[in-house]
């Protein structure tokens, strides 16, 4: 099928074609990456059901279509085909199959009776094109107690063990500002996906990857698993301290809500830190001798740190401590990290187009391969936007059969709740 | 013994700390031969607290080396170079975390390596990449969320903002790193060409926050951070705490009828989301009394009923007894020398029933290194006067 205008630099993965029911935010941050690196992504939402994540919108203003004009579904979208089916019809489930029967990975993140209730399970998935590899992500896994709960990324941290390790000493525990479970369990997604075709190329055969959104989180607390076992304790929030390095804090500084990190690691780096901020004194000074008694003595170094950052810009404070071989960095805003240099310099804030909404600068991928780069090619689709191009390019569906589906909803591009009378 | 989807690649961690050893992890577990290289003094991560009782080895330690083999190798030190050089070029994958320059001053970067082994995937993971004005910066795990936004929007207004608990972006990183490092086997598979990946923490750590500096493109909204609020506070119950989560459409509408309360719905300082994040002290003050009268369990059970998805803020120790992890053997056990029988995390994605295995335990320093030594056809003569001391 013809890709849509081409980025100069190919991806690693154009012969990869991925059939994607997921919606928010784990499944599509997966499909995304993949998409970015050259994957042919069919992404697939309802007249009935469009994704979650079209419905947000910090914008109070009314407008037309604002389900084509989310930037938290236009943040996670680009480079994907957008297609409408409803997949409760047999005209539906009909186009779905064979789409399956020309595609290499299925990827969703329902409970898992959504799919049995469609007559499409795994078990006729495979029947109908053996090498499909079909990666679910469930909030709690396909098997078990929890099996049909509901679940999404917020809750996933909770439930991770990673919410209690976050928060001031003195305070609840906070969880993360964005719903941390999903991106976790996305990430492991790609990495499955392509494990799996790996294994795909020499066994010849698909499979079902059971990625339990919970059991992918707390791999990133799987020290406190064993730390447990070891003290006998709840490990302790510390807020922004270091469990054993000290000094590290976040310090105020110059202007309204303006902060600084600092965080020495060595006895080298406190050295340099005294000196830097003009305080020999501190270096010599009994209270803060080695790591346990600057640790101990905390609170009244975080007091003088402070008094020194707050008088000081974030980034003259990063530039002549960076400079001395001590780590600190500014606490930055959204609209400071667009405009961060080291950011702009490696390029990774991408310009994404949007038929609706217009050209904006959208986080990148985090790395750069230097044989195959990736690119952005087009931005998030509106709802059913590439209908007619996947149907007869891709499935053969003749033109005349459109007006038909489209009458019935079996595909379409507004939201039957977004219709007037 | 069964296979896994990586079985047959082979991996060199030359990474300290934990997002490259985390990535080399993710490898190892799922069945790729994973040698790990440290400097004679170890990798630090080796006495971070807290230890096993003897002292001996660092619970973080322990978790991120599974499956990998021990060798030490001093890279200031020619032979040990040349030996390096020898792996290399046998491997398939190479993690590492280097400050950018080092390696390339001491001819191990990519460009050196790729000579002898085109076919090289090379993933180097640094807090800010290879390049830039900052390239040469420090990173520390803090550093990365103060600058990706992320401790911006989190924490009480009015106080300082907070990073998040554990080590979430070298984490992050590190399993970035191991998806970037599949697609660059993948393309390898169907064009025999290695490459060099160029990881940024940073970068990563702001994928994770996706939208926000859209929004403010969008309608110049700047966020900044709330505390603890409604959609989803987080608050104490008889013994614990629990996610009170109403981020999804209609969760709201089920909550007020599950608490016994649905004239809340009716009361106009709840009436929207902005309303109940600006009542959220008033609609607290409501619906506490009920939630401390109750325990996670039972709060957690009761939601699911309405199909609200509350969260148990759980501790290590919840996950260990947790039924929902017991009946899908999540948890395995393994014995090491350092600390004795210890239960890990298992696969953190079931991909059939061989996929993912603890095969052994971290390493102890410099373990395997007279096997590697003699696998690779390398005599101790030949070695530095340090090895030939045994050292």
């Amino acid at each position: 099928m013809a890709p849509g205008p081409q980025g100069a630099a190919e991806g690693a993965l154009p012969d990869i074609r991925v059939i994607d029911l997921s919606w928010n935010w784990a499944g599509p941050f997966a499909t995304m990456f993949l998409a970015d690196l050259g994957a042919e992504i069919i992404k697939i939402e309802s007249v009935q059901r469009p994704d979650g994540w079209r419905s947000y919108r910090f914008d109070p203003k009314p407008t037309e279509a604002p389900y084509n004009k989310s930037e938290v579904f236009n943040s996670v979208n680009r480079n994907k085909y957008g297609i409408t089916l409803d997949l409760t019809s047999s005209a539906g489930q009909d186009l779905f199959k064979r789409l399956i029967a020309i595609g290499d990975v299925v990827i969703e993140n329902f409970t898992p009776r959504v799919l049995e209730n469609w007559g499409l399970p795994y078990a006729v998935l495979r029947q109908i094109n053996p090498g499909i590899v079909l990666c679910s992500m469930p909030g709690y896994g396909l098997t078990g107690p929890q099996r049909d709960h509901v679940a999404y990324g917020t809750p996933i941290e909770e439930m991770a063990g990673i919410t209690y390790l976050t928060g001031y000493p003195d305070a609840a525990p906070q969880i993360q500002p964005m719903p941390y479970g999903d991106p976790i369990a996305g990430l492991y997604a790609v990495f499955s996906v392509l494990a799996a075709l790996r294994q795909r190329d020499s066994t010849g055969r698909g499979q079902h990857i059971d990625l339990a959104q919970r059991e992918a989180a707390t791999s990133f607390v799987g020290e406190k698993i064993i730390e447990t076992q070891l003290t006998g304790r709840p490990p302790r929030r510390l807020g922004n301290r270091h469990e054993s390095q000290a000094p590290q804090g976040c310090y105020p500084c110059r202007g309204q809500d303006k902060w600084t990190v600092i965080s020495v690691g060595t006895e080298e780096e406190w050295q340099a830190l005294c000196r830097s901020l003009d305080h020999p004194e501190w270096a010599q000074d009994p209270r803060f001798a080695d790591q346990e008694s600057r640790q101990r003595h905390h609170d009244e170094l975080d007091l003088l740190i402070a008094a020194w950052t707050q008088e000081r810009d974030g980034y003259d404070i990063m530039r002549q401590l960076q400079a001395a071989g001590v780590a600190a960095a500014p606490v930055l805003s959204s609209p400071e990290a667009l405009s961060e240099p080291q950011l702009n310099a490696r390029g990774f804030w991408v310009d994404v187009p949007h038929d609706l909404v217009g050209t904006h600068r959208y986080p990148g991928l985090p790395m750069r391969f230097s044989a195959t780069p990736g690119s952005v090619r087009w931005g998030s689709p509106t709802l059913g936007q590439h209908n007619r191009q996947v149907l007869t390019e891709l499935l053969g569906v003749s033109p005349e059969q459109l007006p038909a589906l489209q009458a019935t909803d079996v595909i379409g591009t507004v939201p039957l709740n977004f219709r007037s009378g | 013994m069964a296979e896994g989807p990586l079985t047959g690649l082979f991996v060199i961690d030359l990474g300290q700390y934990i997002s490259a050893p985390f990535c080399a992890k993710l490898l190892g577990d799922y069945g790729a031969r994973v040698v790990k290289v440290e400097p004679p003094t170890g990798d630090p991560v080796r006495r971070f607290p807290p230890l096993t009782q003897d002292g001996g080895e660092s619970a973080l330690f322990l978790y991120l080396n599974t499956n990998k083999q021990g060798v030490t190798l001093d890279l200031e030190d020619a032979q040990d170079r040349a030996f390096l050089r020898r792996l290399a070029a046998r491997a398939d994958v190479l993690v590492e975390g280097y400050l950018p320059g080092y390696l390339a001053r001491i001819g191990l970067d990519y460009d050196h390596l790729a000579l002898d082994n085109p076919a090289l995937v090379m993933l180097s993971i640094t807090p800010f990449g290879q390049s830039g004005p900052h390239a040469s910066y420090r990173g520390p795990d803090i550093a990365m969320y103060a600058m990706s936004q992320w401790m911006n929007h989190l924490g009480e207004p009015g106080r300082e903002p907070l990073k998040a608990g554990g080590w979430q972006a070298q984490y992050v990183a590190g399993l970035f790193g191991a998806a970037a490092a599949m697609t660059a086997l993948w393309h390898r598979q169907r064009r025999g060409q290695g490459q060099h990946i160029d990881l940024s923490n940073l970068e990563a750590a702001i994928c994770m926050q996706s939208y926000p500096t859209t929004s403010y493109q969008y309608n110049g909204v700047v966020r900044s951070r709330l505390g603890n609020v409604f959609p989803s506070p987080v608050l104490p119950c008889k013994d614990g705490f629990v996610g009170v989560n109403t981020q999804v459409v209609g969760e709201w509408e089920r909550l007020a009828p599950m608490l016994g309360m649905p004239e809340l719905l009716e009361d106009p300082r709840f009436k929207d989301r902005p309303s109940r994040t600006l009542h959220t002290k008033e609609l607290v003050e409501r619906i506490g009394p009920w939630l401390r009268a109750r325990t996670q369990d039972e709060l957690y059970a009761t939601a699911q009923e309405w199909r609200v998805a509350f969260g148990k803020v759980c501790t290590p120790q919840q996950l260990l007894e947790d039924p929902q992890f017991a009946s899908r053997g999540y948890f395995v056990q393994a014995e090491s020398p350092q600390a004795g029988p210890l239960k890990y995390p298992g696969p953190p994605v079931k991909m059939g029933d061989s996929s993912w295995a603890l095969r052994s335990p971290a390493p102890r320093l410099g373990q395997d290194t007279d096997l590697i030594l003699q696998e690779f056809g390398i005599s101790r003569k030949a070695t530095s006067p340090r090895r030939r001391k045994g050292v």
